[in-house]
C-alpha cells in the first residue's frame, strides 16, 4: 500500500496474523475435542490395550498402569487435562512406545516429509510436463498422455508401489529394497506415490490451460507476436495455477496423512506406519497427536495457500486488507 | 559403515555373491588361520563357518519397544537375543544350559536358587557383570514403576534376589516355583547394563547387554541394526561354537508386505524374512537356491476356546459336540496349504511334558455330535439345518480382533464354520478392533475366542486356564475354574509329580472340550542356502549367533 504510514500497516499486518492465529487455534482445539469424544466412545479397556495381547498383568499392576496414567480420573477432567497439556504441546506418553507423543511423531516426521516433498515435487514437475505439452493440441500426444492419467489414476497406490518393486528392485535391482536412508530409497516410494497425483495435478492444469488459451486475452499476446511456448508459461500459466494450487495443497495435507500405504508397501518408518499401529493397538495419546498434526498441517497449508493465491492473481490483492 | 555400503548396491542380475569376492577369501584365510591356531575341529573343514557379511532379515511384524524387560513381543524377543545374555541357556530338547552362570544349585523344594556367575563377561559399554549387576535387572523389573509385564511374569512369586558375594546370585521363593530357569533363558530376563539402565531416560529405543552383537539402532516403523561385538567370548552352553560371531552385522529389516517380503527374499536382497505366506511355501520349497525351516512353537496351540458360564457351551455336551463336529486335519491342511500341522492337543508337541495320548483320545466323530446334541435337547429343526431349543438357535458367536488374525486364520475358521453348520451349529463370525475385543471379553459377551502362547513351559497352561486370569485380568476365555488347584500345585512341584499333573490338565481340557485346538503354530523362516548355522531357541525362534553366509 504505497503511501500509508508505515504504522498503520504494521498494526493491520497484526491484526491479520493474530486473526490468523486464532483460527489455527480454534481449527486445533475444535479437532482436539472431536478427537477425545470419538476416542472415548469407542469401546475397550486400555490398559488391556496398554499392556499388549502377549503380556500378563494382574490386578495391582492395572492398578498402578490406570493410575499412572490418569485413567481413573473423572472424563471433563481427563479432558481439561488432556487440552491443557495440549495447549503447551504435551500430548502425553504413547502407550505402545512409551515416550512422549511430540518425540514419537518428530521422529516419524523426518521420513515422511522426505517422502511427501519428493513426490510433491515430483509431481507437480510431471503434471506440468504433461500439461503444457498437451495442452489444446488434438495429436496423438494428447490422447496418449491423458489416457495414461485416466489409467494411472484409477490404479490403487498400493498396486503401483508393488509394481514398480518387482520391475525396478527384484527384476533389475536397480533400486534395492535394503537401501535403508538416502536417496536410493526414496526413488521408489516418491514415484510410487507422486503418480496418481501428477494425473490429477495434469487434468485439472490442462483444463485451466485450454480455458485460458481460448479467451481474447490468448487471441491478443498471439497477434502481438509472443510465441506459443512463452504464452503458455507467462500468460496461460497463470490463470490455470489457480484451481491446480488448491488442488495441489489438498494433495499435500493428504499425501501427509496417505503415506500409509506407499509406507507399508515400502516398509519405511513414518507418519504412516505410526498412525496405523496407533489404530490397530489405539494407543490413544498418540492418536489424539496425529489427529492434531494433521489438523494443524491443513490449516498451515490452507494459509500459505492464501497468499499463495495473491501472487498467483493480482486481482486478490487489490480487494484484500 | 562399509557393509552397509555393500547392502545398498545393487547386486548383479543372476549372481548371489554380494560381498566383494576378496572379503570372502579374507574369511577363509581367517578360518584357516583359526585352524592353525588349534581351534575346534569343525572350523578346520574346508567348508567350515566363513566370517563376515552382512545377513539382512525381512519380517512381517514390527515391535514398538526394544526393551524386552518392558515388552511381551515377540519380535522384540527375536531381535535382541542377540544383544542380551541370559543367566542360563534353553537347547532345543528343552535341558538347560550355562551361559552367565557357569553352574546352578535349586534346592529340593525349588524354593532357593543359587546362580555362580561366570567371570571376565562385560557389557558392551565396559560394565563389568557382576551379581549386582544381575540383582539390579531383577528388581528393575520387580518395580511397579518399570511397568514390565511379561519379564516379570515369568519371575513369578519371587520374593528376594540377593548378592551374597560378587559372583553369586540368590533367588528365593516363599512357595515353590518351579519354571524359573526356563524363564531366565528367555531374552525377556536378559541381564542388561546396569551403568546404562541408571542412566537411560528411557529404555524403550535402546539394549545394551553383553551379547555377540550391539543394537547400533532401531527405528520404529523400519527395522533394527545389529553389529558384531568382536570381543564377545563367551557363549550359551548351547552354541556350536563360543567367541565372536561370524557375521558382520545383522540386519532386521521390517517389510509387512508378504509379497515384498517373498519379492526380496527371491531376488537375493535379503537373505532370510518370517511369516512364509502358506500359498507360497512350496514354491519357496521348490526354489533352488531357498529352503524354509520350520520350527513347531511350543505352548498354547492356536484354538478356540469355549466359554463355559454361559450360553450353549454352559453345557458340556453341547462344547464336547463341537469339538467332534470339526475334521481338523483337513481343514488345516486346506487353509495352511499343508505348510502347518493340525493340533491334537492343547499343547504343542514341543512343549515339556505333552501328552500324546491325550492326543490320541478325541477326534472327528460327526455321529458322536448329531447324539451329544440330541441329548442336550437341541434336537435339529429349521430350512437351515441349525439345530434349536425350546425356540433358540444354537448360534455360537466368535469374537475375533481382526488385527489379531491373518488372512489364513480366517480361511480356517471359515471352514469350522461350515464344518459344524452340518451338525446344527450356527457359528457366527464377529470381528472386532482391539478395544471392542477387550470390552466383549470383559464383559463376558462372546461364546468363544482365539489365541495361542509360546512357551516350553507348561506352567503356561496356568495364564489361559487359572481362574485368576478370567478376562479382564487374562487371556481365559473358557472362563474355567476347575484346574485352579492342579494348575496351582503344578508350578512347584517335583519333576514326577509336576509330569503327572499336567497330563492329568491336558485330558481335563480335553475331555472336558474347554478348548478346540486347531493348529501348532510354527516359525517358518524362509531363507537362502547361502545362509549356514542358522540355530533354534526352545521358543522356536532363530538364533544367528552361530549363522554364516556362504560367498
Amino acid at each position: 500500500m504505497p503511501g500509508s504510514p508505515r504504522s498503520r500497516t504494521a498494526l493491520a499486518g497484526l491484526a491479520v496474523a493474530l486473526q490468523r492465529l486464532g483460527v489455527i487455534l480454534s481449527v486445533l482445539w475444535a479437532a482436539a475435542t472431536i478427537a477425545f469424544v470419538a476416542i472415548k466412545a469407542i469401546p475397550g479397556d486400555p490398559v488391556a490395550i496398554l499392556t499388549g495381547g502377549e503380556n500378563i498383568v494382574d490386578a495391582a499392576e492395572r492398578a498402578a498402569l490406570v493410575a499412572r496414567y490418569g485413567l481413573d480420573q473423572p472424563l471433563a477432567v481427563q479432558y481439561a487435562r488432556y487440552v491443557a497439556h495440549a495447549l503447551a504441546g504435551d500430548f502425553g506418553q504413547s502407550y505402545q512406545y512409551r515416550l512422549p507423543v511430540i518425540t514419537v511423531i518428530a521422529e516419524a516426521a523426518g521420513p515422511t516429509l522426505q517422502l511427501a516433498g519428493a513426490a510433491m515435487v515430483l509431481a507437480l514437475g510431471l503434471g506440468l510436463a504433461s500439461a503444457l505439452v498437451s495442452a489444446g493440441r488434438r495429436g496423438w500426444l494428447r490422447g496418449v498422455l491423458s489416457g495414461l492419467e485416466l489409467a494411472v489414476l484409477s490404479t490403487p497406490v498400493y498396486w503401483f508401489g508393488l509394481l514398480l518393486l518387482v520391475l525396478f528392485s527384484f527384476t533389475l535391482g536397480w533400486f534395492p529394497i535394503i537401501g535403508g536412508e538416502g536417496i536410493p530409497a526414496l526413488v521408489l516410494p516418491a514415484v510410487a506415490l507422486s503418480l496418481p497425483l501428477a494425473a490429477l495435478l495434469a487434468q485439472v492444469l490442462r483444463d485451466g490451460l485450454e480455458e485460458a488459451l481460448a479467451q481474447p486475452f490468448a487471441l491478443t499476446i498471439r497477434m502481438r507476436g509472443v510465441g506459443e511456448a512463452a504464452l503458455r508459461l507467462r500468460h496461460a500459466l497463470r490463470h490455470a495455477a489457480l484451481a491446480a494450487s488448491t488442488l495441489a495443497g489438498t494433495l499435500f495435507a493428504g499425501v501427509l496423512g496417505g503415506s500409509i500405504l506407499t509406507e507399508t508397501v515400502f516398509g519405511r518408518s513414518g507418519i504412516g506406519q505410526i498412525t496405523i499401529q496407533a489404530i490397530r493397538t489405539r494407543d490413544m495419546p498418540l492418536l489424539l497427536g496425529l489427529m492434531m498434526l494433521s489438523a494443524l498441517a491443513s490449516v498451515l497449508i490452507n494459509l500459505s495457500l492464501d497468499t499463495l493465491y495473491r501472487r498467483i492473481d493480482p486481482r486478490l490483492r487489490r480487494t484484500a486488507p | 559403515m562399509t557393509n552397509l555400503r555393500d547392502d545398498a548396491s545393487p547386486p548383479a542380475p543372476g549372481r548371489p555373491l554380494r560381498r566383494p569376492a576378496i572379503l570372502g577369501r579374507l574369511g577363509m584365510l581367517a578360518a584357516a588361520a583359526v585352524c592353525l591356531l588349534g581351534a575346534a575341529a569343525r572350523d578346520c573343514r574346508a567348508d567350515g563357518p566363513v566370517p563376515g557379511g552382512t545377513l539382512t532379515v525381512g519380517l512381517a511384524s514390527d515391535t514398538a519397544i526394544i526393551d524386552p524387560s518392558i515388552t511381551g513381543s515377540s519380535i522384540t524377543a527375536l531381535i535382541t537375543r542377540h544383544v542380551v545374555d541370559s543367566l542360563v541357556g534353553q537347547a532345543e530338547d528343552k535341558s538347560f544350559t550355562p551361559w552367565l552362570a557357569e553352574r546352578w544349585e535349586v534346592n529340593a523344594d525349588n524354593t532357593v536358587y543359587t546362580f555362580h556367575l561366570r567371570r571376565g563377561v562385560t557389557f558392551s559399554d565396559g560394565t563389568r557383570l557382576d551379581a549386582e549387576a544381575v540383582t539390579f535387572n531383577i528388581n528393575r523389573i520387580l518395580d511397579p514403576k518399570t511397568t514390565s509385564s511379561y519379564a516379570k511374569s515369568l519371575l513369578g512369586p519371587l520374593d528376594t534376589v540377593t548378592a551374597p558375594d560378587p559372583d553369586t546370585v540368590v533367588f528365593r521363593y516363599t512357595q515353590p516355583f518351579v519354571p524359573l530357569l526356563q524363564g531366565l533363558s528367555l531374552p525377556y530376563l536378559g541381564i542388561q547394563s546396569p551403568t546404562y539402565l541408571r542412566d537411560a531416560r528411557s529404555t524403550t529405543n535402546t539394549v545394551v547387554g553383553s551379547g555377540p552383537f550391539i543394537l547400533e539402532r532401531y527405528v520404529k516403523g523400519s527395522g533394527s541394526h545389529l553389529v558384531r561385538r568382536k570381543d564377545y567370548a563367551w557363549g550359551p552352553g548351547f552354541a556350536a561354537h563360543t567367541g565372536p560371531a561370524y557375521l558382520d552385522a545383522i540386519a532386521f529389516r521390517y517389510l509387512p508386505e508378504a509379497a515384498v517380503r517373498l519379492g526380496a527374499l527371491t531376488s537375493g536382497q535379503i537373505q532370510a524374512i518370517d511369516e512364509v505366506p502358506p500359498a507360497n511355501f512350496r514354491a519357496v520349497q521348490a526354489d533352488p537356491r531357498l529352503r524354509v525351516v520350520t520350527r513347531e512353537n511350543p505352548g498354547v496351540n492356536w484354538s478356540l476356546f469355549l466359554n463355559t458360564s454361559r450360553g450353549p457351551f454352559a453345557d458340556i455336551r453341547v462344547r464336547q459336540a463341537f469339538q467332534s463336529a470339526i475334521d481338523i486335519p483337513a481343514l488345516v491342511k486346506v487353509a495352511f496349504f499343508g505348510s502347518l500341522k493340525p493340533a491334537d492337543n492343547i499343547l504343542g508337541p514341543a512343549t515339556l511334558h505333552y501328552d500324546p495320548a491325550v492326543a490320541r483320545s478325541w477326534g472327528f466323530d460327526p455321529q458322536r455330535a448329531a447324539r451329544l446334541l440330541d441329548e442336550a435337547g437341541w434336537t435339529r429343526t429349521g430350512p437351515e439345518g441349525i439345530r434349536t431349543k425350546a425356540g433358540a438357535r444354537l448360534a455360537i458367536r466368535l469374537v475375533y480382533d481382526t488385527a489379531f488374525w491373518g488372512a489364513d486364520n480366517l480361511t480356517l475358521v471359515q471352514a469350522v464354520q461350515y464344518a459344524v453348520k452340518k451338525a446344527g451349529f450356527d457359528l457366527q463370525l464377529d470381528p472386532v478392533d482391539a478395544g471392542g475385543f477387550t470390552a466383549r471379553t470383559a464383559a463376558n459377551d462372546y461364546d468363544s475366542a482365539s489365541i495361542y502362547y509360546v512357551r516350553p513351559e507348561p506352567d503356561i497352561l496356568r495364564t489361559v486356564f487359572h481362574s485368576a486370569y478370567i478376562p479382564p485380568n487374562g487371556a481365559n476365555f473358557s472362563r474355567v475354574t476347575a484346574l485352579d488347584a492342579a494348575l496351582t500345585q503344578a508350578v512347584g512341584a517335583p519333576d514326577a509329580v509336576r509330569g503327572g499333573l499336567y497330563r492329568q490338565i491336558q485330558a481335563e481340557i480335553i475331555g472336558s472340550a474347554y478348548a478346540v485346538p486347531l493348529y501348532v503354530p510354527a516359525f517358518q523362516l524362509g531363507a537362502s542356502k547361502r545362509l549356514n548355522g542358522i540355530s533354534w531357541t526352545a521358543n522356536a525362534k532363530p538364533s544367528f549367533y552361530d549363522a554364516w553366509l556362504a560367498p
